[in-house]
């Protein structure tokens, strides 16, 4: 990652009017109630709330993972919401790079199989450069052989991280990367994550509850009962925590 | 509100997870099913069939049966409760003893080793009547079912079931209760080298024995016999061993694999996972498929072996003999009748019996031929490999086999002991091969007939005349035997054919009973898949979310269990050569090499197994296609 990728000017991921709406008629719950966001081109964002606050759904939504009840996202200029199953699955597999909070590899593949497995399925070349660079900079290279059960659990979410950058996705959306790491490890991931944002020019979107995690990023939005109710820029831990603080306030 | 038992607990688990009653309500019911329609089966026809030689081998089919029903049984089972260990190590952190959870899941392996056990023999027998009616036609052999025959598939199901579901148990209670809740319970590392030691320990004698038994140059039947029992440890040595063997056609099928795209490499990787499972669901293939090859490699040989016997022993032109097989003789007076009609040269009636032998120390029994000397040349051809075919008026010939037995040769003294008469001592006249129709000791008819207590033929094998209009023969033949309506003339021709049938007919009987032993083993398959699918939730959610295709999800199972059912059928093939060149050596009395490999049948079996894989993985792979992507990935 030596090459300064030019921060590409417009918008990688929106949602306007996102609503989504579990269960029906009186019992019904929003879990989102009229988001409207949108997430520029190569900026790292964090989305942080308190649990319940819709943050996951709001991922879920973006990624096309889960249909909204209304509202559209759109990811690169497309409208993903009327897509079908088919195309929304062509739509992870070109556009998005995912990092789960756990469970993120598949056991029976190797590093470097785990790595190229979505361009794999896409019949895609991998990109080489790329591919040597984020391998490099996740410090795997002497790993690639290995299973994930010879990893730490440190080592297996770098492994995440690198297959979600390795296809030069549109968007990668990570969701509570480092709640399962100590915190040296989940140093090192958010680390790898904001130097992907800044030297590939990577659009990054983090679900955390983690302050320091939130801290790393550009911006912080912060979600309650549905609704985006702030939005912090240049965040350190302490402005984060203080106005988690006042959210936590407002509810009780 | 009551109080919560282990009982309450097992009852619980069995309602709440339905699916998994299911999987194993259906494993049990299909294993169960298949021995009781087996024994039902055997039962039936074994009262039909004259011949206890295919009793026996009826009753060895069910052995296998309960062996194949017996592993589908126990891999559901340990997969089952391999499944639940978080739950279990959840029961076990707040506060029930190991004892406790043995018994919960003793409890439940009972009652479904019960009622799948019921059900399982209601649908064995149905499948038997079935079979019956559609086999057996002419015949006409009803069901019957004794008690022994019901009880017996009842007993392995109950016992089968507790006993895998113990053996998974112990894992489980083993389990320490914190490292079952966190994360991903993974079951202790199983240890595959020890198996493998095992199996080698088996596989040495078996091999050694039938090195033996493949090279003496005395085979009979009880050397054939443990020939085969040298194969059947082999094959059990395979079936021990075979985790361990199973890597090798892994890691040789999955480069090819991997060529195909990362579906390739995804069902590889699935099916090396966890090799004794993998090893388990094929093995049960395995074994029904290594007696289905044995029995067409014995079926090919028998049929090459009585062309050539027939075109070798037999030069008669025409065959009396009794139109069905059951009981039916021809009596001397109709064998001279025979001869006496215009046209015929010689009649050949050969007549059987095992009759006591003596020479010098040596005392035994043996089979004695008895024919007339006339027909042996026109009628019955005759090798000899000393002295001459007319030297039989002077003694006894000796087959080959019983003179390098025994150390005959001409002019040695030997007495045989006959039924009526007593004790008579003769001669060795000559030695000659023995064949299809002639082997053993060859006594003259006038010497033998009057001595033997039932001296009737079971064909009669009529020369011509080379002048002889055949048509006129026969018909003067029919005339002859009008007062038999019970025999028939046929050809040279027809007598081989007829011959063939016979051995078809037997052949189809014990092919029809495989073909369900290699059902049950497919449907294992489907069994294994379903429940990995299960157990995989969480991955093919993640392989969903990171963009592969409901449709290449379902390639990936189906490549799985294909690869399974492939590698069941490679080393199931590889064992039934082993068993069908011992089974036609001793049955036939040739040598090993000799065997007739069916490779055409053997590779069609082998392309239609990789299709019934399949197949079976039709229900696993659409579920494992409509993994919820949301559910899977959620973070509990």
């Amino acid at each position: 990652m030596t090459t300064t990728a030019p921060a590409a000017p417009g918008v990688a991921v929106s949602a306007t009017g996102l609503v989504k709406v579990y269960g029906e008629g009186e019992t019904g719950v929003a879990a989102l109630d009229g988001v409207d966001v949108t997430f520029p081109r190569g900026r790292f964002t964090a989305v942080m709330g308190p649990s319940g606050s819709g943050k996951s759904t709001l991922l879920h939504c973006l990624a096309g993972l889960d249909r909204p009840t209304g509202g559209r996202v759109e990811i690169g200029g497309q409208d993903i919401t009327g897509m079908d199953d088919d195309r929304l699955t062509r739509l992870r597999r070109d556009h998005i790079g995912f990092v789960f909070q756990a469970y993120n590899l598949v056991p029976t593949l190797n590093v470097l199989e785990n790595i190229t497995l979505p361009m794999d399925v896409a019949g895609r070349e991998p990109d080489r450069e790329l591919l040597a660079a984020i391998v490099e900079v996740v410090g795997l290279r002497d790993r690639l052989g290995h299973r994930p059960a010879q990893l730490s659990g440190g080592q297996q979410q770098r492994v995440a991280c690198a297959r979600a950058l390795a296809s030069g996705p549109e968007v990668v959306l990570a969701d509570e990367p480092t709640g399962n790491l100590d915190s040296r490890s989940g140093g090192e991931v958010l680390g790898f994550l904001r130097r992907a944002a800044d030297e590939l020019g990577q659009t990054i979107v983090m679900v955390t509850h983690d302050p320091t995690a939130a801290s790393r990023a550009d911006r912080v939005l912060f979600l309650a009962d549905g609704r985006l109710v702030g939005e912090l820029s240049a965040p350190t831990p302490e402005r984060v925590l203080e106005r988690m603080r006042r959210l936590d306030g407002r509810r009780s | 509100m009551g109080r919560v038992t282990v009982r309450t607990l097992a009852l619980r688990a069995l309602a709440a997870h339905r699916a998994r009653l299911a999987m194993t309500l259906a494993a049990v019911v299909l294993g169960t099913a298949f021995v009781a329609g087996t024994l039902c089966f055997t039962d039936s026809t074994g009262q039909a069939a004259d011949a206890p030689a295919l009793r026996n081998a009826l009753l060895g089919f069910a052995a296998i049966a309960v062996l194949v029903g017996a592993f589908v049984i126990a891999n559901t089972f340990t997969m089952l409760v391999g499944q639940r260990t978080r739950e279990l190590a959840l029961l076990r952190a707040v506060g029930l003893s190991r004892r406790q959870v043995r018994r919960m899941v003793l409890g439940e392996a009972a009652a479904a080793g019960l009622l799948g056990g019921l059900a399982g023999i209601a649908a064995g027998c149905g499948f038997a009547a079935l079979a019956l009616r559609v086999l057996d036609g002419e015949a006409g052999a009803a069901p019957v079912a004794r008690w022994p025959s019901l009880l017996a598939p009842l007993a392995v199901a109950l016992s089968v079931t507790s006993l895998s579901a113990l053996a998974a148990a112990r894992r489980a209670a083993r389990t320490p209760p914190v490292a079952g809740l966190r994360g991903e319970a993974a079951p202790p590392p199983r240890t595959i080298r020890r198996r493998a030691v095992a199996a080698a320990i088996m596989a040495a004698p078996g091999a050694a024995v039938y090195g033996y038994a493949a090279v003496t140059d005395r085979i009979d039947e009880q050397v054939g016999l443990v020939g085969l029992g040298g194969a059947a440890l082999c094959i059990l040595a395979v079936v021990v061993g075979a985790p361990a063997l199973c890597r090798l056609p892994l890691a040789l099928l999955s480069a090819p694999l991997a060529r195909l795209g990362p579906a390739g490499r995804l069902a590889a990787g699935n099916a090396r996972r966890d090799l004794r499972r993998t090893a388990a669901t094929a093995s049960a293939l395995m074994i029904s498929l290594s007696v289905v090859t044995g029995l067409a490699i014995f079926g090919h040989s028998l049929e090459r072996h009585t062309v050539a016997g027939v075109g070798r022993d037999v030069a008669a032109q025409l065959v009396v003999e009794p139109a069905g097989r059951r009981g039916a003789a021809i009596p001397q007076a109709t064998v001279e009748r025979l001869a006496a009609v215009p046209g015929v040269r010689a009649v050949a009636a050969p007549r059987y019996a095992q009759l006591p032998l003596r020479a010098g120390p040596l005392s035994t029994r043996a089979s004695v031929t008895v024919a007339d000397p006339a027909a042996l040349g026109p009628a019955l051809r005759l090798t000899m490999v000393s002295g001459r075919v007319e030297d039989l008026a002077d003694g006894v010939l000796v087959g080959a086999d019983l003179a390098r037995r025994y150390g005959l040769s001409v002019g040695d003294r030997l007495s045989i002991g006959w039924p009526a008469g007593g004790e008579r001592e003769t001669t060795v006249a000559g030695v000659y091969r023995p064949g299809r129709l002639v082997s053993g000791v060859l006594v003259a008819q006038s010497v033998a007939l009057p001595r033997l207590a039932d001296p009737a033929a079971f064909a009669a094998f009529v020369a011509l005349d080379p002048a002889a209009d055949q048509a006129a023969a026969r018909a003067g033949l029919e005339r002859a035997m009008a007062d038999r309506p019970e025999l028939v003339v046929r050809s040279r021709a027809a007598y081989l054919e007829a011959e063939l049938r016979g051995a078809d007919r037997i052949l189809g009987l014990l092919y029809a009973l495989l073909a369900l032993a290699v059902v049950i083993g497919v449907l294992g398959v489907a069994n294994t898949l379903t429940l990995s699918v299960t157990e995989r939730t969480r991955e093919l959610g993640l392989l969903r979310a990171l963009g592969l295709t409901g449709r290449q999800l379902r390639t990936v199972i189906r490549v799985e269990s294909a690869l399974i059912a492939l590698i069941g059928g490679v080393l199931g093939i590889a064992g039934g050569c082993l068993l069908g060149a011992m089974f036609q050596r001793a049955a036939l009395r040739t040598g090993l090499l000799e065997a007739a490999v069916p490779v055409g049948q053997l590779l069609a079996a082998l392309a239609g197994l990789a299709a019934a894989g399949v197949l079976a993985a039709a229900w696993p792979a659409r579920r494992a296609a409509r993994t919820d992507v949301l559910a899977a990935i959620a973070t509990e």
